[in-house]
């Protein structure tokens, strides 16, 4: 046993030391004044036997001076002997026992200390009980400690560092000693029951919070159909309170009246364990009468010890799943039906594999019916140029990202498409590319019509300015003509009479030689305008420049309740002719039978275009109304510039007609349609 | 009266120069008296109310058009038929011309003759034209020298009452009636009653005659 440890418990050890020494010191004292005395007395040798007593008594004392040390000495090592039995006791004592100031500071600790918290016990000492423990706990250890310096002894559990830095559970109990500045500590390591408790704990609010959270209702009945168990989520879902639901017999409250028969049947058939394992559906009515489909799913309910008490059932509302399944499956249907009648061709092909996943009936169509399966790349699908290197994973991230969006030519076919491509997740998860191929071939064909109408369109304007050019042109010629004329009349007039004489003649004549070059100049106006269009002859297919005439006429025909029927043979010959300037003939022909046919009743309106070979150098094509006619003498006239029948007409639309077709070296001729109305002819010269 | 004697004018209103002098020229050379204008205002401003003559007309004009010239010309109640050059027809305007009384509605180019002859024709009604307002302003003259109660016996004269009705319509003796009818005779220049009877219907019927129309 160390020999510097302070004594367990407090000794009067010094008490007696000084005691003791104090009669050590008297006695010298004593003996030192009685030699002294003796001394003296001898020589004076009167003091002997009072010398001689005093030496007795001295001796008497001194030695019960001594025995009084050696009492003390073996009173001394009978206590060290129960101070040692002690501490033994003290140091094998599995609980922690320490000695501490109240404060908390550890004067002694005993082995259970190093062993359970790590610490060595003079890295103990001095430390106090405040330094170990864990912050959160440091409140409550110093309301301990401030109780255990009032002299009050404490319990308490506080969490002590250990050495590693764990927290270990302690519970201590402090005793102060009130007459000694010292407390006897003890403390029991209960982490580990602590642990336990806390495992437990958690478990139970783990399971409590499931069984809140559950929207599963669980309802438990024993053997005999009574209800033992239903957790929130039943109560929740038949609007009854588990006090109103435990200990119920069947029939039960939320069995709705009309359908009690199957209730029961399915309470015998669960009783019976003849459910089946896919769960069954029942209907439920709830406290406050609202009727919910629900699904009971059940299992046997066995006990601790393996004992089947009863049957339990987990129940899920499915009026909300049903309804959704329903919806779903009527949304995807609209989804199917959309896709399938999409005239453009949608497919689905995996991006790693090119395998087709998916095609719409129109991609079927243009790909082939069994396209689902294929590689797109194998089947021609075009496929625009990837920004990605070949077979390198795209970038998750990004999903869904636009690939393509751009026109592509389908390299057989020769078809134009407008291909939108994404690369995107399909439903199973793959990374695919997702394409939407719309047929623009019709589109790109009219966007080419278009640019080509709007040259004819120029074309027409020009051929219209040409006809506003001809009759103010013919006003003006008018003028220089009437005065040539009048010029020579008047100079016949003069020269009948005799009285014309040389300067006249020579002033006269140069006068009209003069208008003659005005009327000169005006021609060559009107030549240099017309040689900027003038026609040019190619060989083409009739029908083509019917057909031109027609698209450009169709939107007004429509709009006046007209109807163009083109009733044209096949096998016509090629014809030699200036296509524009025949549709611009057919184009005038169709106009004015459309505005012939104003006050036909709208559904007699139709003008019927027709062509047949009239010989071996002629094709006829025929426009023929339903209007009001011509009277003989507007048939007469009909051709001559300025003759109109239309407020607004300027009477040079059927001159320039039967100009271009004398152009032409055909013929335009007008004559009754015997059903009523008008049919205009003309001919035009077949390729040779 | 004097004009009666006068050679009749045809003025020729055209903005073409060429018009204007091949006109005159072919014109003149049949023996007429032409005078040419390049507007209607220059026209206006030189014609007098008197004096024989026609108008050729040109329908399109700067300013104030043929038409509006037309317009003019029978407002002004002058004895100058007119005849319509243009350089392109227009039916429906010609007609309502010619119901307004213009002589005719020529089209370029037109024949000389066929000028020629519109022209004649347009003097010739210029000529009774001329006449006709001679006489009515003659008759005019005379029925304004009439004093009130002399125009009272005229009506009533002329409406077949006999002397000594009119005596009682008016309150009149018929001695004084007398006396009033010879004087309206006198101042009337007619010297038969049947005279003075036609005279007053030719001025009630030419009163009410449209200008320029001819029966």
């Amino acid at each position: 046993m160390n020999g510097d440890r302070p004594p367990l418990l407090r000794s009067d050890r010094p008490l007696r030391i000084g005691a003791a020494t104090a009669f050590v010191l008297l006695f010298m004292v004593g003996a030192l004044a009685m030699l002294f005395q003796w001394g003296s007395g001898w020589r004076n040798g009167s003091a002997d036997a009072e010398m001689l007593t005093m030496l007795l008594v001295i001796v008497a004392l001194g030695a019960w001076v001594i025995v009084l040390l050696i009492r003390a000495r073996q009173q001394e090592l009978a206590l060290l002997r129960v101070e040692r039995e002690r501490d033994r006791l003290f140091h094998f004592s599995l609980d922690l026992l320490a000695v501490m100031e109240p404060d908390g500071k550890i004067l002694r600790c005993n082995a259970a200390f190093p062993r359970v918290l790590g610490y060595t016990e003079r890295m103990l000492r001095r430390k106090s009980l405040i330094d170990l423990v864990h912050p959160d706990d440091l409140g409550e250890t110093m309301t301990a400690l401030r109780q255990l310096s009032s002299g009050e002894a404490v319990e308490f559990v506080v969490r002590v560092r250990s050495i590693t830095g764990e927290y270990r559970w302690l519970s201590w109990r402090i005793n102060p000693v009130n007459d000694e500045d010292a407390c006897y500590a003890i403390a029991h390591d209960i982490t580990r029951a602590k642990q336990t408790e806390e495992a437990l704990q958690a478990e139970m609010a783990f399971r409590r919070a499931m069984e809140e959270s559950l929207v599963t209702g669980l309802r438990a009945i024993d053997l005999q159909g009574r209800i033992i168990y239903v957790n929130s989520a039943f109560c929740r879902l038949v609007g009854f309170s588990e006090a109103e639901l435990l200990g119920c017999s069947p029939p039960f409250p939320y069995w709705p009246e009309e359908s009690i028969e199957s209730c029961w049947e399915s309470l015998r058939m669960t009783l019976s364990g003849r459910f089946p394992t896919e769960g069954f559906d029942m209907r439920i009515s709830r406290k406050d009468g609202e009727r919910i489909d629900a699904r009971f799913y059940l299992s046997a309910l066995i006990d601790g010890e393996g004992r089947h008490t009863g049957w339990m059932a987990a129940v899920t509302d499915v009026t909300e799943a049903r309804r959704a399944r329903a919806a779903l499956e009527a949304a995807q249907d609209r989804f199917a039906a959309v896709l399938e009648g999409l005239d453009a061709a949608v497919f689905v092909a995996d991006w790693a594999s090119d395998e087709i996943l998916f095609a719409n009936r129109a991609f079927k169509r243009i790909y082939g019916f069994d396209a689902v399966g294929q590689r797109a790349a194998a089947l021609g699908v075009p496929r625009p140029i990837s920004p990605e290197p070949e077979g390198s994973h795209p970038d998750e991230e990004t999903l869904p990202r636009e690939l393509f969006d751009g026109e592509v030519q389908h390299p057989e076919s020769g078809r134009w498409y407008h291909v939108h491509e994404q690369l995107s997740r399909w439903v199973d998860g793959r990374i695919v590319r997702m394409a939407i191929a719309t047929d623009i071939t019709v589109l790109q064909h009219l966007r080419a019509l278009e640019l080509q109408r709007q040259a004819q369109l120029q074309q027409t304007a020009r051929l219209i300015t040409m006809g506003e050019m001809a009759s103010t042109l013919a006003h003006e010629l008018n003028q220089p003509l009437a005065a040539i004329a009048n010029y020579c009349r008047g100079g016949m007039s003069r020269l009948a009479q005799g009285r014309l004489d040389e300067a006249a003649t020579w002033a006269v004549l140069d006068k009209a030689a003069t208008q003659a070059e005005r009327a000169g100049s005006i021609l060559n106006r009107i030549r240099d305008f017309v040689r900027k269009s003038e026609p040019r002859r190619d060989v083409v297919p009739l029908a083509d420049i019917v057909a031109g005439a027609v698209e450009i006429m169709t939107p007004e025909a429509k709009r006046n309740n007209v109807r163009l029927l083109v009733e044209l043979p096949a096998g016509l010959p090629e014809v030699r002719a200036d296509p524009i300037l025949i549709e611009q003939v057919l184009v005038n022909l169709i106009r004015n039978g459309i505005e012939a046919m104003s006050r036909t009743k709208p559904a007699a309106r139709q003008i019927r275009l027709q062509a047949s070979r009239q010989d071996e150098r002629y094709v006829a094509v025929s426009v023929i109304d339903r209007g009001r006619g011509l009277s003989p003498e507007e048939r007469e006239q009909i051709f001559t510039s300025f003759f109109t029948t239309k407020p607004d007409g300027l009477g040079m639309g059927l001159k320039i007609c039967r100009s271009i077709v004398e152009f032409h070296e055909g013929r335009l001729t007008v004559d009754d349609n015997p059903l009523g109305g008008t049919e205009f002819r003309f001919t035009l010269p077949v390729e040779a | 009266m004097n004009g009666m004697e006068e050679e009749p004018l045809v003025h020729v209103v055209d903005d073409d120069e060429a018009m204007r002098d091949s006109l005159l020229w072919l014109l003149e050379g049949s023996g007429h008296r032409v005078r040419t204008y390049a507007d209607a205002a220059s026209f206006l401003a030189t014609i007098g109310p008197s004096g024989s003559g026609c108008v050729l007309l040109d329908v399109r004009m700067p300013g104030m058009s043929g038409l509006e010239l037309f317009e003019e010309l029978r407002r002004r109640e002058l004895p100058l038929p007119v005849i319509f050059i243009t350089g392109h027809g227009d039916i429906p305007m010609a007609v309502r011309m010619l119901r307004k009384g213009a002589v005719d509605f020529l089209e370029k180019p037109f024949s000389d003759a066929q000028l020629l002859q519109c022209i004649e024709e347009a003097l010739a009604r210029s000529r009774i034209l001329r006449e006709r307002r001679g006489r009515r302003s003659e008759i005019e003259r005379r029925f304004e020298t009439l004093s009130q109660r002399e125009r009272e016996v005229l009506m009533l004269i002329v409406a077949g009452r006999l002397n000594k009705q009119v005596a009682d319509d008016l309150g009149i003796s018929i001695k004084t009636v007398e006396v009033y009818r010879s004087r309206v005779m006198e101042k009337m220049g007619c010297d038969s009653l049947a005279e003075l009877v036609q005279t007053m219907t030719w001025w009630e019927e030419e009163r009410a005659r449209p200008w320029g129309q001819i029966e």
